[in-house]
């Protein structure tokens, strides 16, 4: 990935630990031949997560719509109890065959 | 209310992409970070600049299967919070703390080592350098326990108590959770097999070299290592398998019974080696559920219990509450019709809870919460209409598990013959059959791996949680529209993600066949 031009194992450059790291991640960057093209394809995909999947599709429902954990613990059991099967066997699900009334009353 | 069931199976089909996506990476990463490792540690001890250069190719590739696959398990925990609120809620910090560990420690680990292996060659010490490769060999290994640890607990939640008032479990032994048996046998039966991939990945890409007529050494050399370490890895993957049935007899018998399409179980059960399912086949229509079979006798009995007279149970055995006992023989336990009613009773115990709470009653609060832990653990059967629904999909697992198996058996015989042409016959290495099925072999280890998570984890269903949650009551009550047009886009950005990697990796091979890998100039 970062394909070194002086492949001279362990000559360390000067200086102390936090330089070294420093001069670690600089030169290896710098360095960098296939990695330039791997490090473009993780920012892309990060931005495409987290600017647009994030913060424009997957809201954190509970969070968003709640103010505290109670609200949102009232809220699931709200959910999960209503969500009661009732006998009807007409749902369904496409995805396997396994037959359950979820839904609420409304 | 078809809105609601449309939702579910969009966000099932969601979720499916994108930890099958997922994982077409992870094992790659598991297996190909061993195999580095252990050509590092060969350059180290030969200080031969030929295990160097044999080292930096692999790892090459492996960095380009990094990236590409590096953050894609976010979308999962994107999902988590949109799709499966309530799911998310209802588990708490059991799911939560083996994510954080695995966020925080191991990516941390596995990221700064792979920033030395990278960048460090001629910047630290040789032994620092292959410090940091084997760390992050395991560091890769570190996250993928965490996050299967978090899985084994949907299929044997252990270690929690459920709080009403919070309305989620709560973890009461870290230990119970973090070492469940389920986990750890989960554990290494999952990175055993990213070795098997790993290295039929290596054997792969050299029989392509070889079928170039290009790089002849460092292909047989690569052959060799990844053999050995694809050998040891299905053989362990095989022994953590049979570790795999009993758990899975132990706690989920109903996918053990889904995986052999057994509907009515008996002591000295035969294991189904080959088999064709027929179609039409009801649960109590009496019916053979097989159209053709070639069976082991006694084979089922003695995988998942080690005793060749146990019993074991059916689909129809569990519905009617027949299980396997301490001592191997048949034990009665719930039915599922009594389980459904405990499931019942403990939902209305909860939401007598609710309304107690609401009214500041805490006398009535107490006694709905007694009632509510005495049946606690069928709380999920309480959504079922009936015992039916508590069926997982027996076709898919029936085959999906024989897709598995048989290319388990597969792969131990192309490593053995590998292996013995490379130290016996070498220049066989050539042939062209040999290559042919080298390269093929790269497709059928992925499906295998795939079909071993379709295994576990539609064989689980209905459950997300097993016997506390199903599936479609963790989903969030929002529009089917808005999961649908996600799923879409995933599959784009996917195809984006896939189309990188492969070509990035085959311009890499591509380029590295027209140069002597060992001996020209470094790429």
């Amino acid at each position: 990935m970062a394909a070194s031009r002086h492949d001279n194992h362990g000559s360390r450059p000067p200086g102390g630990f936090l330089r070294r790291v420093a001069d670690l991640y600089a030169g290896g960057f710098r360095e960098m031949t296939v990695g330039r093209t791997l490090w473009a394809v993780i920012l892309i995909k990060l931005a495409i997560m987290f600017l647009v999947f994030k913060l424009f599709f997957f809201p954190d429902w509970l969070a968003r719509d709640y103010d505290t954990d109670d609200e949102r613990a009232r809220a699931v059991r709200t959910a999960l109890t209503d969500r009661q099967g009732d006998g009807d066997t007409d749902n369904e699900s496409t995805l396997n065959d396994n037959n359950l009334n979820l839904l609420p009353d409304e | 209310m078809n809105d609601l069931l449309s939702t579910v199976d969009w966000s099932r089909g969601q979720f499916a992409l994108t930890a099958m996506v997922h994982w077409l990476f992870v094992p790659l990463t598991i297996g190909l970070s061993l195999i580095v490792a252990i050509m590092e540690s060969i350059y180290l001890k030969t200080k031969s600049e030929r295990w160097k250069r044999l080292t930096k190719f692999w790892m090459l590739l492996f960095g380009i299967n990094f990236a590409c696959g590096v953050a894609t398990g976010i979308i999962l925990e994107f999902e988590f919070g949109t799709n499966w609120s309530n799911y998310s809620w209802f588990v708490g910090d059991i799911f939560g703390a083996p994510l954080a560990i695995e966020g925080i420690a191991a990516f941390f680990l596995e990221s700064t080592f792979i920033a030395v292996m990278f960048f460090g060659w001629n910047r630290v010490s040789p032994r620092f350098h292959l410090l940091a490769t084997w760390l992050t060999s395991v560091g890769v290994c570190l996250s993928a326990y965490w996050i299967l640890v978090a899985n084994a607990w949907m299929q044997y939640p252990a270690g929690m108590e459920f709080d009403p008032a919070q309305m989620r479990n709560v973890m009461v032994s870290f230990s119970d959770v973090a070492l469940s048996p389920v986990a750890v046998n989960k554990f290494f039966h999952t990175v055993l097999s990213g070795w098997v991939l790993g290295a039929v990945f290596v054997v792969g890409v050299s029989c392509w070299f070889i079928c170039k007529k290009s790089n002849l050494g460092f292909a047989k050399d690569s052959i060799k290592i990844a053999s050995w370490v694809g050998l040891a890895g299905i053989v362990l993957t095989m022994w953590t398998g049979d570790g795999s049935a009993v758990e899975v007899a132990k706690v989920q018998p109903m996918k053990l019974a889904a995986m052999e399409g057994l509907y009515d179980g008996s002591t000295g059960q035969s294991l189904v080696g080959f088999g064709i399912l027929d179609p039409s086949k009801q649960r109590t229509d009496g019916k053979d559920p097989m159209l053709m079979e070639v069976s082991i006798p006694k084979g089922l009995s003695i995988l998942a219990t080690h005793n060749p007279d146990a019993f074991i149970p059916g689909i129809n055995d569990l519905i009617e509450g027949r299980e396997t006992g301490p001592d191997g023989q048949m034990a009665q336990t719930l039915s599922y019709a009594e389980r459904i009613e405990a499931g019942k009773r403990a939902q209305e115990a909860l939401r007598r809870y609710d309304a107690a709470s609401s009214a500041g009653d805490k006398e009535a609060m107490e006694a709905a919460e007694r009632d509510l832990k005495a049946d606690f653990g069928y709380f999920g059967y309480g959504y079922l209409s009936s015992p039916d629904e508590a069926v997982p999909p027996v076709a898919l697992t029936f085959y999906a598990f024989r897709v598995m198996v048989m290319a388990g058996g597969y792969l131990l015989l192309f490593f053995i013959v590998m292996l013995f042409l490379s130290y016996r016959k070498p220049r066989h290495l050539e042939s062209r059959w040999l290559v042919f099925f080298g390269i093929l072999t790269i497709p059928v280890v992925w499906i295998a791996s795939e079909a071993g998570w379709i295994v576990a984890e539609m064989g689980r269903q209905p459950w997300v949680i097993q016997d506390l949650l199903p599936t479609r009551a963790a989903v969030s009550a929002i529009p089917s529209g808005s999961v649908q047009l996600t799923f879409w886009m995933f599959v784009i950005v996917f195809a984006g993600l896939m189309t990188a990697e492969v070509s990035i990796m085959c311009r890499e091979i591509s380029k590295a066949s027209r140069r002597d890998i060992l001996a020209g100039e470094e790429a």
